[in-house]
Parts: structure tokens; C-alpha cells; sequence
């Protein structure tokens, strides 16, 4: 589904990403870990076309997309949601979910997605008519997923979903993702909650200073000495 | 007291015909953080286009909208193409600098092509409106009408179509924008030109009023700045308020004061707007990050 060959990514000056393959298969849902500017987040941007320079092959289903601006990867199925969820914050709710169908493919199914999406999360129904900008971090959170599936995502990339929620929304978020499998959407997600990642990620990918060091179905991972060493430093 | 009401309305008249030529400096603003210096110049070619069409074409200058509208449209988007948009990632000085060497560049060119002359067209109204006791040149009065349609329509628009929440999602968070399959330049491209557009057809409401000669935009580009940042950055509905404001403050101090301290008055308006809400009327506390909230 998504392939990423010899990846070299460059923030201005600062080389990140050193040689960096990925294969993740249709309907995955894969993690990717590591320590604090191991360059995770360079990676996401950089799949999804934004900030870095890069040097290397993406492929979307065998489409080549390094040279495509960011809207023509959402058009294609390559949606990323970023650090800090980042939602229209004077936007209601509805708006932000309507914006998330702005590709023309995604714009002509947008009444039917919305459907599914408040099917999926039903708290944000609720919420339709808020200021995205009024609601809570985790609600918050929900509706910048919603919105990312109101594109009709085929991989969906999270950059740290869980990041400053509430423990019942890591849960509920974890419970989601799990979900998102049934509806054949593939997953890529960056994580510091390693242990709940890895439990639920098929497979994982451990990132550190730049390069991958480590790969392996998630459950190995977690026991694997050497993750406890990347990661911890120990 | 029907003196004052005369003043107060003439200021609301001729304060909106002010807003509609500062809306598309505040869209402009608002959408890609950039100021369009030429802005004036742009209302200076508008106008330009608006005489000729009224006295080589012998068309109504409302009329003239119809072709005057469209290719301000077609100029503002040349000019992101050829001037904004590479400007746009260099440091922001680059953009000031371009938009105001554009227009030197466009009011030389308008003094060599048209020379220093003023230029008027005859009035479009034999006679004035009467609104109980009280007269207002009829050219007024229909550009309050035309602002104030205008301004509900973009309104509307901004809400309602995808365009425009587009346009509202692009400003709130470019980036995020760009992650949802926006196509930010377009975006930009598109309310540059529509910006421009504006400024077109308040060329057409204006050129009934006033005198066209090359350096004509720099005597309103200063009222429309006044309105935009009195309004609060990037509100359009903010950019109306802040021209009525203004317009009054000319109507009442030219009539009570004199007319050549009209200036003056409004800029110490400014000025106590800015001590008292440096973020404008309307504005929101940081509105130049925000851009357009309502």
C-alpha cells in the first residue's frame, strides 16, 4: 500500500532522515516509535509533503507521489493528522468534518462519509454545532480523526494522537484505531504511548537518530531488549 | 438637527463606498498575510477602465462593471503569478518592496499613458434622493446599496459555499488547510484575484464621484489602510463598520470644522481605536495571526 524506499529528509539545513524504507501492507495498522526527535514527525510531514525536502521514493499504491504537492497525496488517499490535532479553531465542528471532504472524490461521497464518521463518534453529532476551538483536547482529538476520515483516507497517518489526553481517551482512541481496521483504512502511527502501540500495531518500525534500527510484529517488539535500549537508552 | 442628520447619513454613504474599496485589501490581508501596496493603483486602473468604458463606450459606468470586474479579476491574478506569488516564501520584506515598486511602476505608466489630466464623467443622475427632508446625490446612495449587497454576498459566500470555507480554513491554519487536499495556492491565487475584483467594482461605484488622474490612488489607499486596521485586520464586516466610522468623522469635521481637517480627524480617531483596541473594532486579539474570525 504504501512504500517508502531510501527516504533522506531535510528540515532547511538538518539532514533527519538517513536512508529510511518502510513497506506497509492494505489494512495494516503499523507503529513506528523511538525516542524524542528520532525524527518521527519528519517523517509523517514528510509523506504527507509538507516542511521537508526530501530525497528518495514514496509510493501510494504503486503511484510515485515524492514530486506531488500535499493536496494531491489527500486526493489520492494519504492523510495525515498532525501533531496537536490542528483543527479550524473558529470553525464549528460540522465545518471542520465538511472541510476534511474538500478533494472532489471525497466531496461527492461527503453526506454518506459524514454518516459513517458520527456512526463512529457519535459524541461529535453532539458537538456539530460547537466551535471546534471550545471543545476539550480529546474531543478535540476525535473530531481531527473525524475529519481526516471525512477524506476517504485509504492510509491514515496519526502523528501522536494521544498526546496531553485524558487516560479514557487514550483508551477510547485505541479502541478507534482498532476499528478503523474493519473499515480496510490503513494506519501508520506515531506513538510515545509505546506499550499501547505496539499491542495493538501489527507490525512496527523503531526510529532512532534518524535511521530504523528495528522492525517486527508489534508484540515481538514489546519484548524485544533491544526496543528497551533504542528507546530508553538503557 | 437636519443638518446632522444630513452630515451623518452623507458619511455613511460615502463611509461604505470607503469599506467596498478597503474589503479586498482586508481579504487580501486576512487570507495571505501580505499588504498590497498597489492596492491604490489597482483602484486607480478600475477607475481608468470605468471612465473609458462610460465616455469611449458611451456605457453607463454601472454597466461598465460588467467587463471592468472581471478583468480586475484577470489583473489581480497576473499580478500573484508574476509578482506575489515567487515573493511569497522570500523573507516578507521582498513582498512590500514588489507591491510597492508595482506601484511606482503603475502610476508612471498611468502618467505616461494618460498624462496628469483629471478625468470625470458626466453625472449618472439628473436628479438627487430625498429621504424626508434630507437630499443625497442619487451616485451615493447606490454605491451605499451596491456596498452593502456586496458585502452580505461575500458574507454568505464565506459561510456558505466551499469556497469559502476554504478560504476561512486556509486562514485560520494553512497548513492543516493544506492537509485536508486544500489547494493553498490556488487559494491564495483566487483571493488575490478576487480581491482585486473588488477593488473593481468599487472603481465603478466611484468614478461617479470622483476624478480619475494617475496618483488618485494614493489619496484613498491611505483611508482604506485607516479602515482595515480601524475594522481589525482581516474582517470584512469590521472593514464596513470602520468605513462608516470614518466616512462620518470626514462628513461632521469638514462641515463643523473645515473640509481640510476632514483627514486629520479621522487619523485621531485611529489613533484612539488603536490606544483603546490596538486589535481594531471588530478585530480579535491577535487578528493579524488569525486573519478573518466572523
Amino acid at each position: 500500500m504504501l512504500e517508502v524506499e531510501n527516504l533522506d529528509a531535510f528540515y532547511g539545513q538538518i539532514h533527519v532522515l538517513h536512508g529510511v524504507s518502510l513497506s506497509i501492507k492494505a489494512g495494516d495498522i503499523v507503529g513506528l516509535v523511538g525516542a524524542n526527535a528520532a525524527g518521527k514527525s519528519t517523517l509523517m510531514y514528510s509523506l504527507a509533503g509538507l516542511r521537508t525536502t526530501c530525497a528518495g521514493k514514496i509510493r501510494l499504491k504503486n503511484e510515485a507521489i515524492e514530486d506531488m504537492p500535499t493536496h494531491e497525496r489527500v486526493r489520492r488517499g494519504l492523510v495525515l493528522v498532525p501533531e496537536r490535532r490542528r483543527l479550524f479553531p473558529f470553525m464549528t465542528v460540522l465545518e471542520n468534518l465538511q472541510i476534511g471532504a474538500y478533494s472532489d472524490g471525497a466531496r461527492a461521497l461527503a453526506h454518506q462519509t459524514m454518516r459513517e464518521v458520527f456512526e463512529l463518534l457519535p459524541t461529535l453529532s453532539e458537538r456539530r454545532t460547537q466551535l471546534a476551538g471550545s471543545l476539550s483536547g480529546g474531543e478535540q482529538q476525535m473530531v481531527a480523526i473525524g475529519r481526516a476520515l471525512m477524506a476517504k483516507p485509504q492510509v491514515l497517518l496519526l502523528d501522536e494522537p494521544t498526546e496531553g489526553l485524558a487516560p479514557i481517551y487514550v483508551k477510547l482512541l485505541f479502541e478507534l484505531i482498532t476499528s478503523l481496521r474493519a473499515l480496510g483504512i490503513t494506519v501508520l502511527i506515531v506513538e510515545q504511548n509505546i506499550h499501547h502501540v505496539l499491542q495493538t500495531a501489527d507490525r512496527a518500525y523503531v526510529l532512532e537518530n534518524g535511521r530504523i534500527v528495528l522492525e517486527g510484529s508489534g508484540r515481538a517488539l514489546l519484548n524485544d531488549e533491544r526496543l528497551k535500549v533504542a528507546y530508553l537508552g538503557l | 438637527m437636519t443638518t446632522l442628520g444630513q452630515l451623518v447619513l452623507s458619511g455613511i454613504f460615502i463611509g461604505a463606498i470607503y469599506a467596498l474599496m478597503s474589503i479586498g485589501l482586508t481579504l487580501i490581508f486576512g487570507v495571505l498575510r501580505i499588504v498590497n501596496f498597489a492596492h491604490g493603483e489597482f483602484l486607480m486602473l478600475g477607475m481608468y477602465g470605468a471612465w473609458a468604458m462610460t465616455r469611449l463606450l458611451g456605457l453607463n459606468p454601472y454597466l461598465a462593471m460588467i467587463a471592468v470586474v472581471p478583468a480586475m479579476f484577470l489583473f489581480g491574478g497576473l499580478v500573484y503569478r508574476l509578482i506575489v506569488s515567487p515573493a511569497l516564501d522570500k523573507p516578507h520584506l521582498v513582498v512590500v518592496f514588489a507591491t510597492m515598486g508595482l506601484s511606482i511602476f503603475m502610476q508612471n505608466a498611468a502618467l505616461m499613458l494618460m498624462s496628469a489630466d483629471l478625468f470625470d464623467i458626466p453625472p449618472v443622475f439628473g436628479h438627487a434622493v430625498t429621504i424626508g427632508p434630507l437630499y443625497f446625490k442619487a451616485e451615493l446612495v447606490v454605491g451605499f446599496v451596491i456596498t452593502v449587497i456586496c458585502t452580505l454576498v461575500l458574507q454568505w459566500a464565506l459561510k456558505s459555499t466551499y469556497l469559502g470555507k476554504a478560504i476561512r480554513a486556509t486562514v485560520q491554519d494553512r497548513e492543516a488547510a493544506m492537509l485536508m487536499g486544500i489547494p493553498v495556492p490556488r487559494i491564495f491565487l483566487i483571493t488575490f484575484a478576487g480581491g482585486s475584483a473588488l477593488v473593481g467594482l468599487a472603481a465603478c461605484v466611484m468614478m461617479p464621484l470622483f476624478s480619475v488622474f494617475p496618483t488618485v490612488g494614493l489619496n484613498f489607499v491611505l483611508i482604506a489602510f485607516v479602515i482595515v486596521v480601524l475594522g481589525g485586520m482581516g474582517s470584512i464586516s469590521g472593514a464596513l463598520i470602520g468605513g462608516i466610522c470614518v466616512g462620518i468623522v470626514q462628513s461632521l469635521s469638514s462641515y463643523y470644522v473645515a473640509p481640510a481637517f476632514g483627514q486629520m480627524f479621522f487619523f485621531i480617531l485611529f489613533l484612539l481605536v488603536m490606544i483603546f483596541r490596538p486589535n481594531g473594532l471588530l478585530g480579535q486579539k491577535g487578528a493579524a495571526d488569525i486573519g478573518i474570525a466572523d
